[in-house]
């Protein structure tokens, strides 16, 4: 009995976490979602989850902007006084891009977020992201093009800022 | 799937990839909140759970001084009396449990209590911690039942009971009809004790095994009186954890993995007037594995000498019978200063290798004061005295592989990632105070040396170093650093430390 646990942790967490660092953009924030992801799963129970990496992905996504929005006044404290937390200095231009990318990521809205590492991360389809997320299958392509063509815009903006700075 | 433009999934490959390649921070299975859960009752809410997790760690911490340290090996294993105290029948020397049996603990079984145990560490000496996965049994138990709950509650331990940065080698899968037994035989200090677990030990490897074994012969060896444990599988003379064959009682000393250091005394002269002193201690705080016990000295009449106000001092280690002194350690330093003035005190600090120190005023002519440090275990120690102001360091361990006869390295730790410029600290006791290093690259050619002198020659008293070694720009990836003393006779490599390290 705990041995299934134990696998599925073992098997999920790792990426749930990075999932929702991404998203986040947070530690701390991240790994206290995905803690309660497993959690949840546990009172539910494995026997009524179909699809358990899809179900904690979005029961992590939720959590961690329930968090968030409860946070937000905080962080905004914290960005006026003038440091911003996600963006990272990197050295190389392949680890800026990266940062850039992760940077843009959590601009987009939370939705959009959720379902684009949901489709590029864990590799979900369409309809499977439409499932765990409780909408549409044309909702879900829909989301995740704005999403994409959100990230590309800001991803290029961030390229540009980072040059001027050059 | 199909309708999603390559450019788009060209970027979502991208942004597939830096999700990946975050760095963060994981939390084994052991340490997660599910697994804390599993072993709480169900049904009951996450709040209701961190409360008892957060009760229990009180309790536990409490436990692990007064109760299991301070009585248990006496006479009265603890202020709580628990239902199930009937001595073993008569005849019968042996307690048989069955760790998984436990969880299911019926009206009738001894409500569980917390029992001292040792986790196993990486590459180093094995740490105490306490589980509370086994009943107890009871103030009228005797050696052999105490020992064999011990064992039983290590095999039993939960994986949320491992302390951070340990593990534990020994836990049992709890899971299926897994039947344990531990019969204990206790003959002056040696413990026979014999396991069989129906499935086989659960350790693989030669790192998991080594773990495994020095945590049973610590776990075994924490019975007050017993220094010496002889480890039988089940229906065999001996024991065999996985590679490793046990064919002989073993002391803390067989398995804690440092080189053996010969018994000795260190003494030095000192102007012997009045002094007032501070003590600070820290555990795997300055190197793992160290225990750092630092006295430091001020005049206390404002006297001053030109020539500074060093303590005549003496230090040695005596092997302490834990029945007659219950808080004296299994082995005591004894640090004797001369001049020190002020109040008896016992400061417990219990994390291994150093249970607590006790401070004894003088009452002789030379106001001799006695520090006494409780050990778990004889290592290499080392006493060095700092000038400016005046200190006496008193250290215990280290890392086992950066600790040689005469020298031990406390930075860089081995396995790091340095930058080109190593920072190297470390104690010594070379000729003429030389200490030597070298840096060579993953071929094993030497691509670096020098060498910086540390603050004592080869006296009694050891001296501490500190130097920078630079990295040459053509070397990366795997280096190994070696701090050694040349030998004053023919100019090879003594004493030496080799750490290996990753260059940045």
């Amino acid at each position: 009995m705990s041995i299934d646990w134990r696998q599925l942790y073992e098997l999920e967490y790792p990426r749930l976490l990075r999932a929702l660092t991404a998203m986040g953009g947070e530690g701390a924030a991240a790994e206290d979602a995905a803690q309660e992801a497993f959690v949840k799963a546990h009172t539910h129970g494995l026997a009524g989850i179909e699809r358990p990496g899809a179900w904690l992905l979005v029961v992590g996504t939720r959590e961690l902007f329930r968090d968030r929005r409860r946070l937000r006044r905080e962080r905004e404290r914290w960005q006026s006084v003038g440091r911003r937390p996600g963006t990272a200095e990197g050295e190389f231009d392949a680890i800026s891009d990266r940062a850039d990318l992760l940077a843009a990521l959590r601009e987009l809205p939370e939705r959009q977020r959720g379902m684009v590492v949901a489709r590029f991360f864990y590799g979900l389809s369409y309809e499977e992201i439409a499932a765990a997320f409780a909408v549409k299958t044309g909702t879900v392509g829909a989301t995740i093009h704005q999403g994409l063509a959100h990230l590309r815009r800001l991803q290029l903006a961030g390229h540009l800022a980072r040059g001027a700075m050059r | 799937m199909s309708d999603q433009r390559p450019n788009d999934e060209h970027l979502g490959r991208a942004l597939g990839r830096a999700v990946e390649s975050q760095s963060v921070r994981e939390t084994p299975f052991s340490r997660s909140r599910l697994a804390r859960r599993l072993d709480r009752p169900a049904g009951r809410g996450w709040l209701g759970t961190l409360a008892v997790a957060a009760a229990l760690g009180l309790f536990v911490a409490v436990g692990a001084f007064f109760v299991t340290r301070g009585h248990l090996g006496v006479a009265n294993p603890g202020p709580s009396a628990s239902p199930d105290s009937t001595p073993a029948p008569a005849g019968a020397p042996s307690a048989a449990t069955s760790p998984p049996a436990a969880a299911t603990a019926g009206p009738q079984v001894a409500a569980p209590e917390p029992v001292l145990v040792y986790f196993g560490r990486d590459g180093l000496p094995p740490v105490a911690g306490m589980t509370v996965s086994s009943p107890w049994v009871g103030p009228g138990a005797g050696t052999d039942q105490r020992i064999s709950a011990r064992v039983a509650a290590l095999l039993g331990a939960r994986p949320n009971e491992t302390p951070s940065g340990a593990i534990n080698a020994a836990a049992l899968p709890q899971s299926g009809s897994r039947t344990t037994t531990v019969n204990v035989r206790t003959q002056g200090d040696l413990a026979t004790v014999e396991i069989g677990i129906s499935d086989g030990w659960p350790a693989r490897g030669a790192a998991q095994s080594n773990a495994l074994l020095q945590q049973l012969v610590y776990t075994i060896t924490e019975e007050p009186g017993v220094r010496r444990a002889m480890i039988t599988d089940k229906g065999k003379p001996t024991a065999m954890i996985d590679q490793l064959v046990i064919d002989k009682p073993l002391a803390r000393e067989d398995v804690h993995g440092y080189v053996a250091q010969p018994p000795e005394r260190i003494a030095t002269a000192g102007n012997g007037i009045p002094l007032r002193a501070s003590v600070t201690h820290s555990v795997d705080a300055v190197a793992p594995g160290l225990a750092r016990v630092v006295v430091a000295l001020t005049p206390s009449t404002g006297q001053f000498s030109p020539l500074g106000y060093l303590p005549r001092m003496s230090a040695e280690v005596r092997a302490n019978d834990e029945r007659a002194q219950p808080t004296r350690g299994k082995q005591t330093l004894v640090v004797e200063i001369d001049g020190i003035e002020g109040p008896a005190s016992s400061t417990p600090v219990d994390r291994a290798p150093l249970r607590a120190i006790h401070f004894t005023p003088s009452t002789n002519a030379a106001r001799t004061a006695v520090y006494e440090l409780a050990l778990d275990d004889i290592r290499p120690w080392r006493v060095a005295i700092l000038k400016e102001p005046a200190r006496v360091v008193i250290d215990v361990g280290g890392h086992p592989m950066a600790t040689a006869l005469n020298m031990v390295v406390y930075s860089p730790l081995r396995g790091g990632t340095v930058t080109r410029d190593v920072a190297v600290t470390g104690m010594a006791r070379a000729f003429e105070a030389t200490v030597s290093w070298r840096l060579r690259d993953s071929g094993g050619r030497e691509v670096a040396k020098g060498f910086t002198t540390a603050s004592e020659g080869s006296s009694a008293v050891w001296g501490t170093y500190e130097f920078r070694a630079p990295v040459p720009a053509s070397v990366s990836g795997n280096v190994t650093l070696e701090v050694y003393e040349a030998s004053a006779r023919d100019g090879s490599d003594t004493n030496k430390v080799a750490i290996p390290l990753q260059v940045r």
